[in-house]
C-alpha cells in the first residue's frame, strides 16, 4: 500500500502543478486568439457565405 | 429521506458571494449575447468558421470537458473509491496524449471538414447512415446529460444553504434559463469566447479549492484517514475488495479513447481548429485537463470523505449507524464540504468557477445535441431545402426543447448507479457504435454501409447497462461487462457486415 500511496500523491502534485502552467499560458495567449478568431469572422457579414460546410474532400 | 436543513444552514456563503455570482453571471451572458452579432452562417455557428487556434482550443475542450457536472460525479467516485480512483485520470489523461501524439481518428475526421460526426457517416456511407447516426448520436447525448441539471442544482442549493426540498426545483429552472439564454443567441462564437473567461475562472477557482480542502483536510492525513477507512481498496484498483477491478479499469481505458477522440463535444474541437498540427497540439495540451479533470474533484470528494467521517453530526446523515436508516445522497458531501470550510469571498468565486463550469459545458452540449438534429436528420429528411435561418432558428428551438426535457428528466428518473456509471453508459449507446464507424470508415477501404448500419444498430445494446433497464428485465449485469461486450459487438458486426454486404464499387465514397 505504502508504493501506491507514494504514486498517487506524485501524481496529484505533478498533475496540478502542470494544470497551473497550463492555466497560466492559456490565460496569456487565449486572449489573443479570441480576437484573431473575431477578425476571421467579420468579413463573412459583408462577403455572405454558404448554408453548408465546403464540400472539399480530405 | 428528510435533509438536515441545519447541515446546509451552516455554509460560509453570504451576501459577498452572492455579489460575487451575480457580477459573474450578468458578464458571461453579456458576452454571450454580444458574440451574436458575429454569427451569420451555419458554420459560424457551429463550428466558428474554423478560425481556432491552439490556446482557445485548450481552454474551450478543456472547460467544457470539465463541467460543474464533471466535478460532482467525480468527487462522488473519490469519496466512493478513494484515491484507487485516480487511475482513471491516469487513463483518461494517457490515452488523450496519445491521441495528441498521433492524431488518431481526430486529424482524418477533420480532414473531410465536416461540421458533425454524422455528416461524415453520409460522406462515407451514404445518407441513410447519416440519417440513422443523427437519430442515435442525439438520442444518446441528450439522455447522457439527463442528470445534469439536477445534480448540479444539488451543488448550488447545498453551497449556498438555500432551503432544501422544493428550492432544488427552482434552482433547476433559473440554471437552465441562464444557460440557454447565450447558447441561444451566440452558438459557437459565444461558446468559444465563453470558454475562455470560463476556463480563467474555474482553473483558478479549482486550483484554490484544492488548496483549501488540503490545508482543511491536511495532504498527508488526507492519506492516512483514507488507509484506515478503506484500506488497501482506497489505493489499489485491482484490489479484491475495492470497487474497480481489471474490467472496470478496461472500460475506463476505452471511455479516456472515446471521451475525446470519439465525444461530438470534444471531437467539435478538432472539427474547429484551423489546421491538422492545431488539432495535435490541441489534445496533446489538453491531455492535461483531462488528467486534472478527474484528478482535482477525486481529491475534493476524498478530502469531503475524510472531514464528514470526522464530523460526528455530518457522519450520522451521511453514514448513519442505525439500520434501515437512509444515508444522505453522498453528492451533497462535496458542496456541504467546500460550504464548511471556505471563507467568504472565496466561496463566491469558486461559485461562479463552478457556474462557470456549468455554463461552459451546457453552451456546447447544447450546441451540439441540436445542431445534429438539424444538420443530420431534420436537413437530410428534407433534401437539404432548409435555407440557412431556418436552421439556425430550428437549432435554437431545439436548445430550449433539451432544455424543458432536462428538467423533467432530472426530477422522475430513478436510478441505483453512480452517476459517472449512469453517463458512461447512457454515452456507450452512441460511441460504442461510432468507435466502430469511424475506425473502419477512416482506416479501412473495404468498410461498407451494411457494415456501419449494423455497428450503430449493435451500439444501442448499451442501454442494457442502465438500472431501471436491468430492473425491468429481472437481470444484473456490471456495467463495464456491458459497455466492454457492447464495444466488441460493434466491432465484430462492422467487419462482418462489410465484408458479407460490401458496398459497390461506385457507391463507395472515401476510405
Amino acid at each position: 500500500m505504502a508504493g501506491w500511496i507514494v504514486l498517487w500523491k506524485a501524481v496529484f502534485l505533478a498533475g496540478t502543478a502542470l494544470f497551473f502552467g497550463l492555466a497560466v499560458w492559456v490565460t496569456a495567449r487565449g486572449w489573443s486568439d479570441v480576437r484573431r478568431m473575431f477578425s476571421a469572422m467579420s468579413p463573412s457579414r459583408k462577403t455572405g457565405s454558404t448554408t453548408r460546410s465546403s464540400r472539399a474532400r480530405p | 429521506m428528510t435533509i438536515p436543513a441545519e447541515i446546509f444552514a451552516r455554509t460560509n456563503f453570504g451576501v459577498l458571494d452572492w455579489a460575487i455570482v451575480g457580477v459573474y453571471l450578468l458578464v458571461s451572458v453579456g458576452i454571450g449575447v454580444y458574440a451574436r452579432s458575429f454569427v451569420n452562417t451555419m458554420d459560424d455557428f457551429v463550428v466558428a468558421k474554423r478560425s481556432v487556434r491552439t490556446a482557445l482550443g485548450i481552454a474551450s475542450m478543456s472547460s467544457t470537458e470539465l463541467g460543474l457536472i464533471t466535478v460532482m460525479y467525480s468527487a462522488q467516485k473519490g469519496f466512493v473509491g478513494g484515491f484507487a480512483a485516480f487511475h482513471i485520470a491516469v487513463v483518461a489523461g494517457v490515452v488523450t496524449l496519445l491521441v495528441g501524439l498521433t492524431g488518431f481518428l481526430v486529424v482524418r475526421l477533420r480532414a473531410y471538414r465536416v461540421l458533425t460526426i454524422p455528416e461524415f457517416y453520409e460522406k462515407r456511407f451514404g445518407r441513410k447512415t447519416r440519417i440513422l447516426g443523427g437519430c442515435v448520436l442525439a438520442l444518446a447525448g441528450i439522455l447522457n446529460m439527463g442528470m445534469f441539471l439536477k445534480v448540479e442544482s444539488m451543488f448550488i442549493v447545498a453551497v449556498t444553504g438555500l432551503e432544501p426540498g422544493a428550492t432544488l426545483t427552482t434552482v433547476m429552472v433559473v440554471l437552465m434559463s441562464l444557460a440557454l439564454l447565450y447558447t441561444v443567441f451566440g452558438g459557437m462564437v459565444s461558446d468559444m469566447v465563453t470558454d475562455y473567461l470560463q476556463f480563467v475562472v474555474l482553473a483558478f477557482g479549482l486550483l484554490a479549492a484544492c488548496w483549501f480542502a488540503a490545508s482543511e483536510v491536511g495532504f498527508d492525513h488526507a492519506f492516512q484517514a483514507v488507509a484506515v477507512l478503506k484500506g488497501e481498496a482506497g489505493f489499489n484498483p485491482v484490489a479484491a475488495e475495492g470497487a474497480f477491478g481489471p474490467a472496470y479499469m478496461a472500460w475506463m481505458a476505452f471511455l479516456g479513447l472515446v471521451s475525446c477522440a470519439v465525444w461530438p463535444t470534444a471531437v467539435a474541437r478538432a472539427l474547429a481548429a484551423d489546421s491538422g498540427a492545431t488539432v495535435k497540439r490541441i489534445y496533446t495540451w489538453s491531455s492535461i485537463g483531462f488528467l486534472t479533470r478527474f484528478l482535482m474533484p477525486y481529491f475534493l470528494g476524498i478530502c469531503a470523505l475524510v472531514y464528514v467521517t470526522e464530523q460526528p453530526d455530518l457522519k450520522a446523515v451521511f453514514f448513519p449507524a442505525r439500520p434501515g436508516t437512509q444515508a444522505l445522497d453522498n453528492l451533497y458531501a462535496l458542496p456541504v464540504f467546500l460550504s464548511h470550510i471556505l471563507p467568504a469571498g472565496v466561496i463566491g468565486i469558486v461559485v461562479a468557477a463552478m457556474l462557470a463550469a456549468l455554463m461552459s459545458t451546457y453552451d456546447s452540449y447544447f450546441l451540439t445535441w441540436s445542431s445534429v438534429i438539424t444538420q443530420d436528420v431534420i436537413a437530410p429528411l428534407t433534401g437539404d431545402r432548409i435555407g440557412m435561418r431556418a436552421r439556425i432558428l430550428i437549432t435554437r428551438l431545439l436548445m430550449v426543447g433539451i432544455g424543458v426535457y432536462l428538467v423533467y428528466w432530472g426530477l422522475f428518473y430513478r436510478g441505483r448507479e453512480d452517476i459517472w456509471d449512469y453517463m458512461a453508459v447512457s454515452g456507450a449507446i452512441y460511441f460504442t457504435g461510432a468507435f466502430a464507424v469511424m475506425l473502419g470508415g477512416l482506416y479501412w477501404k473495404r468498410a461498407s454501409s451494411t457494415g456501419a448500419t449494423l455497428a450503430i444498430l449493435s451500439g444501442c445494446s448499451a442501454v442494457l447497462g442502465l438500472s431501471p433497464v436491468q430492473d425491468a428485465l429481472g437481470v444484473r449485469l456490471p456495467s463495464a461487462w456491458v459497455g466492454l461486450a457492447t464495444v466488441a459487438a460493434s466491432v465484430v458486426v462492422m467487419i462482418a457486415g462489410s465484408l458479407a454486404f460490401p458496398d459497390r464499387p461506385r457507391a463507395r465514397r472515401r476510405g
